[in-house]
């Protein structure tokens, strides 16, 4: 998919506009440039196969549901903040001058950068073991790829240990008198010889000549740490180059993140649909392209819909008067499709979810530039709002179902949706004249003449409810053993 | 960090249970607990039901443990005695070190700067003092803790070893400072010499102190305790001789890192005492629930548990547990046999014979030996089961459209089926008998079929004969019917 159209469709659904809302401008753009390559990713993954469509999603969902935990999302805030102060130190480092200030900004340094990948490595396995097994995957990768280098420091930090132990002691001596300190005095001295448990032994009392050496212990020691810091200066640069690349990768799942925190903030329900090849099927789905535009819908509840999308019949349509909710549903549709590419828990209660390789949303009537070429539309999700005109009529429908069936000739599935025709001289409903293997959504309309938003599946013919519900749960036999085979615990 | 294990020899990975509700699992202590005085052990008690073990050592580890306490009389309720009021015991504690603080500031405004600041040390040794004697207060209930574990016989390896714990913290380096404490305590305040060692780490500030030797003015007295610490900062520059100014911030930080080091040792003795009762706990619950069961009349047993792999169920003449306590007739007792060949059950029979009442006690009896606790039965062996998945039928509105109470149940197994993990036990009551038999029946065949495939063991009931007779001779499957004795018979083609 262009990266011109990923975009046009961020903007046309509106996401655009609550990304920067939620993230602001600068970040808004990083997030949605990264939201791009992900997505790509994930499409060239559901081209690969099945298998490896699932091993990417599990992937990325493991990502954004470890990060988007409440538990671990200050932990993980907190990672990002080392790493990005460290980032940081690691840039100033080079400009320091003068030994003792070197020495003290190096081993800050090496402090730092041991410090943030114990972090990591340190966290322990608690209630979430899903969540945990993405942050060590996504996390030690940091760690792991320098393995060498920073196990490299540390051994030179135990050396510096061991050189700074040998410091002296400081004894510090004064008498409290009438509640006044007097006599106060001050050496330097010896170590105390290591005690044994159980055993309280004194101190090793230093004569003069040696207490004076060891005061020109000092310089000798600062000298040896100016060695470590020159030695370890080149390692740590390299390093820097490693935090730049991570630092962003993980800006980018803190900031869905925010986005995931601001749906639940509105009580949004979110799932993780089961991914599947044949259909689309979500249940409650919820159309938050109003949420999304909250400033102008103050007072409009968020409205849901059931979707159910099958491979084997391509392209559905979609009826309804003007303001029924059309428009809205189809970005709804489309913000749940780009959400589930990216790993992101999906606005609907439940369901199952067919991978695309692009999303096209032609909000502003059907415009065959807007579209790719023939052989990139295959396994695209396409969604078209039919241009609306003065005299709707049978004959503007019938073009309409024709460009369906050519839409489906290519590969595409999705939803077209026409304003309610005019069905003048003929008493036929909408559901007689659509053909029958061509899925029909209609406008729901309450009893009172109201709109609703809301869209029911026209059924025609005779199967049996039952039988649709048990396949809307993914309770038949193929879909069990897919189930178990997703599971990654079996 | 737990210092004691009485409850888990190493972390456990707790399952899960859903549907706990179906099980009346909150109503079984509550016949144990009737007494609103009891209100916390029931708290606890529903708690421990909720969150069974999955690590079978960790079952055999509270087992054993249970046993030693129900053989030797008497000594549970010493250990609940020495260990019961460590959370009353360190807010008086706490207490008195606020008023000392308070009395500190008091001072502050009162007298002039100069003394103040020669006063401050002088408060801290006070505060000092104030930990050492409840250190030795302690430090003599840790003694009686260990004399009561000593004269007792102990066979479970958690209790040896949390008897070995405590000589080895009373043992420790730490309180072989105690007699020095005591000197110090004993010592008059108000002179002293006091020599202090400071050592100095890599960013050159103190990180260790050592209050070497503290003397009054007659230096009789000599005692000495120890420490370390982080403290930030000191100057690099040193001076033989220096104003009591000067040494000031010093004796600030080895002061304040002493006070530390001397709550923490305080702390770490009240964190055993209340970590010690918070596990007794468990321990009271399981008395209570073996007396409960005795004075009912019940034959129970601690069951044999075995590694989930083994995927076995076998129990003889189990009774549920609530039906016994509620004083109820005991009812049938039902023998139960689930293994890797035939890891799914069907009961069919009609209704009021008392199906759901065993499927409960299948469940309970599972949750309560996964707990370590004893089942009312004959004879056991439960493997453990990863988790514990119930789903009844949904009869929250009877008016309710049949095809949507049907869609509900179909969610809720949609959910559980996500849910589940290898070696499960899934337990199904009256499913899906609210939409026409074949649909019903095919759907159930199926998730059944597949189950069983996975090794997740069920137990499902059906008032519904014809669906039960799908699965005679079915791989893996035993169909049950129970008569109207409520006694179950396998079902074959006759």
């Amino acid at each position: 998919m262009k990266k011109e159209l990923f975009f046009k469709c961020l903007e046309d659904t509106d996401l655009k506009t609550f990304i920067d809302d939620c993230l602001g401008e600068d970040a808004a753009n990083q997030t949605a440039a990264q939201m791009y390559l992900e997505f790509e990713e994930s499409a060239l993954a559901s081209r690969s196969g099945d298998a490896e469509f699932n091993a990417r999603l599990g992937e990325i969902r493991l990502l954004v549901s470890g990060v988007c935990d409440p538990e671990l999302n200050g932990y993980f805030n907190d990672i990002f903040k080392k790493l990005y102060a460290l980032g940081r130190t690691l840039k100033t480092c080079s400009r320091l001058r003068g030994s003792q200030e070197k020495t003290l900004a190096m081993l800050k340094l090496a402090k730092e950068l041991l410090e943030a990948c114990d972090t990591i490595q340190s966290r322990q396995v608690d209630r979430n073991p899903g969540a945990m097994a993405a942050e060590i995957r996504a996390l030690l990768d940091f760690p792991q790829r320098y393995a060498k280098e920073l196990s490299d420091i540390r051994t030179r930090i135990s050396y510096i240990r061991r050189e700074l132990a040998a410091l002296p002691l400081i004894k510090l001596r004064f008498t409290c008198r009438d509640g006044e300190l007097t006599d106060c005095e001050l050496e330097l001295t010896g170590k105390i010889p290591q005690r044994r448990a159980g055993t309280h032994s004194g101190v090793a009392e230093l004569p003069d000549a040696l207490s004076d050496q060891l005061k020109s212990l000092r310089p000798e020691l600062f000298s040896s740490v100016n060695a470590f810091c020159e030695k370890q200066e080149n390692t740590l640069l390299t390093l820097s180059s490693s935090v730049s690349a991570f630092g962003p990768h993980l800006e980018y799942l803190l900031n869905l993140s925010k986005i995931y925190g601001i749906l639940k903030k509105n009580s949004i329900p979110l799932c993780n649909p089961r991914p599947s090849r044949r259909t689309t099927d979500l249940i409650n789905l919820c159309d938050i392209s109003l949420l999304l535009l909250r400033r102008n819908n103050l007072g409009r509840t968020v409205v849901m819909n059931n979707l159910t999308l099958h491979r084997k019949d391509a392209m559905s349509l979609m009826a309804g008067p003007i303001g029924s909710g059309k428009t809205s549903f189809l970005k709804a549709i489309a913000i749940a499709h780009i959400f589930f590419m990216l790993g992101m828990p999906v606005p609907a209660a439940m369901g199952s979810m067919m991978p695309v390789s692009g999303i096209y949303l032609c909000s502003h009537g059907y415009d065959p530039e807007l579209l790719p070429p023939d052989n990139e539309l295959r396994d695209s999700l396409l969604l078209v709002l039919w241009p609306d005109s003065e005299e709707s009529n049978i004959k503007e429908l019938n073009d309409c179902v024709e460009k369906l069936s050519e839409f489906s000739a290519r590969g595409a599935h999705g939803i077209c949706a026409v304003r309610t025709f005019n069905t003048r001289g003929s008493n036929d409903t909408i559901s007689d004249i659509v053909p029958e293997n061509v899925p029909l959504l209609d406008a729901i309309t309450s009893k009172d003449g109201k709109r609703t938003f809301r869209f029911k599946t026209v059924h025609r013919g005779d199967d049996s409810r039952a039988t649709d519900i048990i396949t809307r749960y993914g309770l038949d036999k193929s879909d069990l053993l897919l189930r178990f085979r997703n599971n990654r615990k079996f | 960090m737990s210092t004691i294990n009485l409850l888990e020899l190493r972390p456990d990975e707790h399952i899960k249970i859903i549907g706990a509700e179906d099980l009346r699992l909150d109503a079984l202590p509550e016949l144990i607990y009737p007494d609103e005085k009891d209100g916390d052990k029931l708290i606890y008690a529903r708690s421990v039901l909720r969150s069974p073990l999955s690590d079978p050592e960790n079952i055999v580890h509270r087992r054993e443990i249970a046993r030693d306490f129900l053989s030797s009389e008497g000594l549970l309720k010493k250990l609940e005695e020495v260990s019961a009021d460590a959370h009353d015991y360190r807010k008086q504690w706490q207490d008195e070190r606020k008023q000392l603080i308070a009395k500190r500031h008091q001072d502050d405004g009162a007298t002039a700067a100069a003394a103040g600041a020669a006063g401050e040390p002088a408060a801290k040794m006070e505060m000092i003092r104030l930990n050492l004697k409840k250190f030795l207060e302690l430090s003599g209930r840790l003694k009686e803790l260990i004399d009561i574990l000593a004269s007792s016989t102990l066979y479970a390896e958690g209790l040896l070893e949390f008897k070995e714990t405590c000589i080895r913290m009373y043992a420790s380096f730490a309180f072989s400072d105690v007699p020095r404490a005591k000197k110090i305590l004993d010592a008059d305040a108000g002179d002293y010499t006091v020599e202090l060692l400071l050592g100095l780490n890599e960013n050159l500030s103190v990180e260790s102190v050592d209050l070497n030797m503290l003397y009054t003015q007659t230096e009789a007295e000599k005692a000495s305790f120890s420490s370390a610490s982080a403290a930030p900062g000191s100057g690099p520059d040193l001076s033989s001789t220096v104003t009591a100014e000067e040494i000031m911030p010093m004796l600030t930080y080895a002061l304040d890192a002493l006070d530390d080091r001397t709550v923490e040792s305080c702390e770490q003795l009240l964190g055993l005492f209340g970590e010690l009762s918070s596990e007794l706990r468990f321990y009271r619950f399981c008395a209570d629930l073996c007396a409960a069961f005795g004075k009912a009349g019940a034959h129970y047993m601690f069951p044999q548990v075995t590694e989930a792999e083994s995927a076995v169920t076998s129990v003889l003449a189990l009774f549920d547990p609530y039906e016994v306590l509620s004083g109820k007739d005991f009812g049938v007792p039902h023998d139960i046999l689930l293994t890797p060949e035939r890891s799914g059950i069907v009961v069919t029979g009609p209704g009021g014979v008392g199906k759901t009442a065993l499927l409960r006690a299948v469940c309970t009896a599972q949750i309560l030996a996964q707990c370590g606790l004893p089942v009312i039965c004959k004879d056991a062996t439960l493997s453990v089961r990863s988790g514990i998945f119930v789903c009844f039928t949904d009869v929250s509105d009877p008016n309710r459209d049949l095809l949507k109470r049907f869609e509900s149940e179909a969610q809720s197994i949609a959910k559980i089926i996500d849910s589940l993990t290898p070696y499960a036990l899934v337990a199904l009551n009256e499913l899906f008998e609210t939409v026409n038999f074949a649909d019903a029946s095919d759907a159930l065949y199926n998730i059944f079929s597949v189950m069983t495939q996975h090794n997740i063991a069920f137990f499902a009931t059906t008032h519904m004969p014809r669906l039960a007779e799908r699965f005679i001779e079915v791989d893996r499957i035993t169909a049950m019917s129970m008569t109207e004795e409520s006694r179950l018979e396998t079902m074959n083609n006759r």
